[in-house]
């Protein structure tokens, strides 16, 4: 049998930790020198296996602060082009205990290439700076995005963006009850390939927002953003021209323990003296065992938020269950979407899944998608979930036709449970597609796991692998091997090697018509990157005050993935890409961004209950996070709370 | 067993333990993380079973650790005593540690190694153990001037099955107990097998409101020849636990071991 290789398990009733007194001990007479001695595998000669210090520096005087510098230099293969980027990445940490934490970011990057060339990036933020009267500030100097208040950001259906800016931005923070912001700058795009970096599209951008919570269940707010000369583009897209335009969102919301429902109203009005409005409501509540989610919207064209496109020329309804027990998962839909103007016609769709635990370790389940509008389309996915002793199995199935094509796919996946500190899931994949009188077959296989080479070297890699035969023939490579090697107190190398190649079709997915906010991400196709990165990292100040919690409170850790869930398991499988480079909030306070693979780590957070919150900003669209991104956790003393987090496709 | 003095010295260690984590940051304190928290292993008799724990320091210090192994017994409360003297029976001497001190530098990872090797005319049965990671002892100053040295520690919970042993769990009776401060419905379990085990399931029942519910057995372990109470945790959705009004009638399958069934259909009452 395998050990149980999660913290998360109730073992802990069999796990203590006691501090004993040398007096109990000296009393407990042969206990405190116990008479057996244990015997040594080969007269205790073996090679320590034993990872190099993490932090540079160990000087426990002091605030608690960190520094990091990494280094890396890499070759991108893109389109029959081949630039060159190095950069420099460095960051700091001070949690003060009077004047909130401080963060500081700053990226340089130089490439040869005319697409990307080169850049920087500066931020210095400050979080939770304490105040009188129950007030919190965060303020940021450089480039962020800009803030909301909560009720602009915690949208169900339709997703507020913010601008990215290179400027000052404050927000203040009372009791819950009250917030406050304004942001000035100039707004601009993140670039880069390894090394992110802004560049300014010109122009100016104020934003400002109010929320006032009236009691615990009502609060309202407006937030707006004016824009001034911006942009539209940059390189070969700097001749569209500029843009001017200024918004208005205004929203109030009601919410208890089972119930909750949301009003919000956008206004927007480019330079050229169109006016738009747009208008959603959103509401849900719990019965005893369904949760019921449902709202109505009307999107007229040419909506923007600022310089940001939002979902826009649409209007329609949408519906959803969810009833869920211990044994049953069962959830469905309907959407209703049609143009306000213009050509096209009206879309209904609607999906359906349901899942059935029948064993502790065996769950089937299914489901269903239907879209029937301008194009008519549907899939449908049958699956069994199967725990064995190796670890959890699962056999899956998917169909899908529209007009043009069927694809078939059955996927295994298998989670193993290879032991400690190592992790490993793989899949594969069988596949057949008829499209246009022509069919081809496919098979694939898929990856994904950490192994430790010895105690100060690691190998990740989430790879994946399908090529198909017959008339339609095509080979899709996706593959992100990492080899990290801690080579001294602090210091890390590591080799990072990234390709992604696609020549045959996407495989059809039917999703919900109504549309995501801003144009859909967009997969680099065709990418071979390697880049060797060189990271110090050096940690001070007294340990025992961790994250969120309070001085000598003892600590554990927090450790996760953000990560894609293409097939929607709530489970990382093989094959499923980490999200890069978002930021996931501790408390509100302390952040922490995920590497190229999603994963992150906060290293001592105080015990007890925290939020975990997913500032879905760069997050690639359509992806979203499930509710309104926050995760609660609970951390317990010398313990690692594992935090896989999905993010989800709206279907 | 345990002498009353032993008692009355692991409740004071405990009633130490909050005053001494008090102190942590003047005793720089115990910073270990240890994984996996339980290892349930397999082997045939005269076969060798070697395991990893990892044992990181989460301070920014290095940090000595000392590890030996112990035997364990496990309370009707479900609390866990440490023995450091070879108990009756025990299986210690079939086990090897990798060292019995180890230096794990801050913030660094210690993949640390045992292994079991039963003998080749070991009977089927359980090899139960557990893995002492201790730190070092801090002077902490406790009120009234006293200088007190104390230490942290972490037992790790080893089970290894050896050759067919298996649990055998019987229902030998039912009742109401508590769990939470909440009356709950709860099964005396008894273990006739020679491994330990533990109830996992789906169980749903209707109270006198009519209320439809989901139980969940505890899934503290039952050892050989031990009986044990689990209770039946009621819920009306997920993880969201809610008091009962009895008579309730519970029904559903009860899963334990590799594969094995038991099918409950009671009435619980007050």
């Amino acid at each position: 049998m395998s050990p149980c290789v999660t913290a998360s398990h109730l073992c802990l009733l069999l796990v203590c930790a006691l501090a004993l007194t040398r007096a109990a001990a000296q009393d407990n007479g042969p206990d405190a020198a116990p008479d057996y001695q244990d015997r040594l595998i080969d007269d205790g000669k073996l090679a320590p296996d034993v990872s190099q210090d993490m932090y540079g520096g160990n000087n426990p005087e002091g605030w608690p602060r960190a520094f990091r510098a990494q280094l890396s230099a890499g070759r991108v293969t893109r389109n029959d082009a081949a630039p060159n980027e190095t950069g420099l990445v460095l960051g700091g940490m001070l949690d003060t205990p009077n004047y909130g934490a401080f963060t500081i970011d700053a990226n340089f990057r130089a490439s040869n290439s005319d697409a990307y060339g080169s850049g920087t990036l500066f931020t210095l933020s400050q979080r939770a700076l304490p105040m009188n009267g129950g007030w919190f500030g965060n303020n940021a100097l450089g480039v962020f995005n800009t803030p909301s208040t909560d009720l602009a950001r915690q949208q169900y259906r339709f997703y507020m963006p913010t601008i990215p800016t290179l400027g000052a931005a404050t927000e203040w923070r009372r009791n819950g009850d009250l917030q406050l912001n304004a942001s000035v700058g100039e707004p601009g795009l993140y670039t880069g390939i390894f090394v992110p970096t802004f560049e300014s599209l010109g122009g100016r951008v104020a934003t400002g927002g109010l929320q006032y919570r009236f009691s615990n269940e009502w609060a309202a707010a407006a937030q707006v953003a004016a824009v001034n000369d911006v942009a539209l583009g940059t390189g070969p897209s700097a001749s569209l021209g500029t843009t001017s335009a200024r918004s208005l969102y205004a929203g109030t919301g009601w919410g208890t323990a089972n119930a909750r429902a949301q009003l919000n109203f956008v206004d927007s009005a480019i330079e050229d003296g169109s006016n738009q409005t747009g208008v959603w409501f959103d509401a849900g509540g719990r019965t005893e065992r369904v949760y019921h989610s449902f709202g109505a919207f009307y999107l007229s064209p040419n909506l923007v938020w600022g310089n940001q496109p939002l979902p826009s020329n649409i209007e329609g309804a949408y519906y959803r269950a969810d009833f869920q027990t211990r044994r049953w998962m069962i959830d469905g839909g309907l959407d209703y979407v049609a143009p306000v103007s213009g050509p096209g016609s009206a879309t209904l769709y609607a999906v359906g899944n349901v899942r059935y635990q029948y064993l502790t370790g065996l769950g089937i389940g299914g489901g269903a998608n239907v879209l029937e509008g301008a194009t008519n389309a549907w899939s449908a996915f049958g699956y069994v979930d199967y725990a064995n002793p190796w670890g959890i199995g699962r056999a899956q199935i998917n169909y899908a036709t529209d007009s043009q094509q069927d694809s078939t796919q059955l996927t295994i996946d298998q989670s193993w449970n290879p032991g400690a500190g190592t992790n490993l899931s793989t899949s594969l994949l069988l596949g057949h597609l008829d499209s246009g009188g022509a069919s081809a077959n496919s098979v694939g296989v898929a990856v994904f796991g950490t192994l430790p080479l010895g105690g100060r070297l690691t190998l990740s890699a989430n790879a994946r692998w399908t090529k198909a035969f017959g008339d339609l023939p095509s080979e899709n490579v996706l593959a992100n091997l990492a080899l990290n090697w801690g080579f001294a107190p602090g210091w890390m190398a590591s080799l990072n090697y990234y390709e992604s190649r696609n020549t045959g079709q996407i495989p059809l997915v039917v999703t919900s018509p109504i549309p995501t906010l801003t144009p859909v991400f967009v997969q680099q196709l065709n990418d071979r990157t390697v880049f060797l990165a060189l990271r110090y990292e050096w940690r001070g100040g007294t340990p025992s005050v961790p994250l969120s919690g309070a001085a000598g409170g003892g600590f554990g850790s927090i450790a996760g993935v953000l990560y894609l869930d293409a097939n929607d398991n709530s489970r990382l499988d093989a094959g499923e890409q980490g999200a890069a480079n978002v930021t996931i909030v501790l408390d509100g306070r302390f952040s922490a961004r995920t590497d190229a693979q999603g994963r992150f780590e906060f290293p001592a957070v105080g015990p007890g209950e925290h939020v975990i919150a997913v500032v879905p900003d760069n997050l690639p669209l359509p992806w979203s996070v499930a509710g309104d991104g926050r995760v609660n956790v609970q951390v317990r003393v010398r313990d690692q709370t594992q935090v896989d987090i999905p993010v989800r496709q709206l279907r | 067993m345990l002498s009353a003095i032993q008692y009355r010295l692991i409740a004071g260690a405990i009633a130490a333990c909050a005053w001494a984590f008090s102190a942590h940051a003047q005793a720089q304190g115990f910073a270990a993380v240890v994984s996996p928290p339980r290892f349930e292993l397999s082997v045939k008799p005269g076969s060798r079973v070697r395991e990893v724990v990892e044992i990181s320091n989460a301070s920014p210090q290095s940090a000595t650790y000392h590890v030996r192994t112990g035997d364990w017994t496990l309370g009707a409360d479900a609390g866990v005593t440490f023995l450091d003297r070879l108990a009756a029976g025990s299986c210690r001497p079939w086990v090897a540690i990798e060292r019995r001190d180890i230096v794990v530098p801050g913030g660094g990872r210690y993949r640390y190694r045992f292994e079991v090797t039963p003998p080749a005319d070991a009977s089927a049965g359980e090899c139960r153990f557990a893995l002492l990671i201790e730190g070092d002892e801090q002077m902490v100053k406790a009120p009234g001037g006293l200088n007190i040295p104390v230490s942290g520690r972490i037992g790790v919970i080893v089970y290894v099955t050896i050759g067919s042993a298996a649990p055998d769990l019987q229902i030998v009776g039912t009742g109401i107990g508590e769990a939470n401060g909440r009356p709950v419905p709860v099964l005396q379990i008894r273990n006739a097998g020679n491994a330990h085990g533990r109830l996992t399931g789906f169980l749903s029942g209707v109270d006198a409101t009519g209320r439809t519910l989901e139980f969940t057995p505890s899934t503290l372990p039952i050892l050989p020849d031990e009986t044990r109470q689990i209770p039946l945790v009621a819920s009306t959705a997920p993880d969201t636990p809610t008091d009962i009004s009895y008579p309730v009638r519970v029904r559903g399958t009860l899963e334990w071991g590799a594969g094995k069934r038991t099918e409950l259909d009671q009435v619980f009452a007050r």
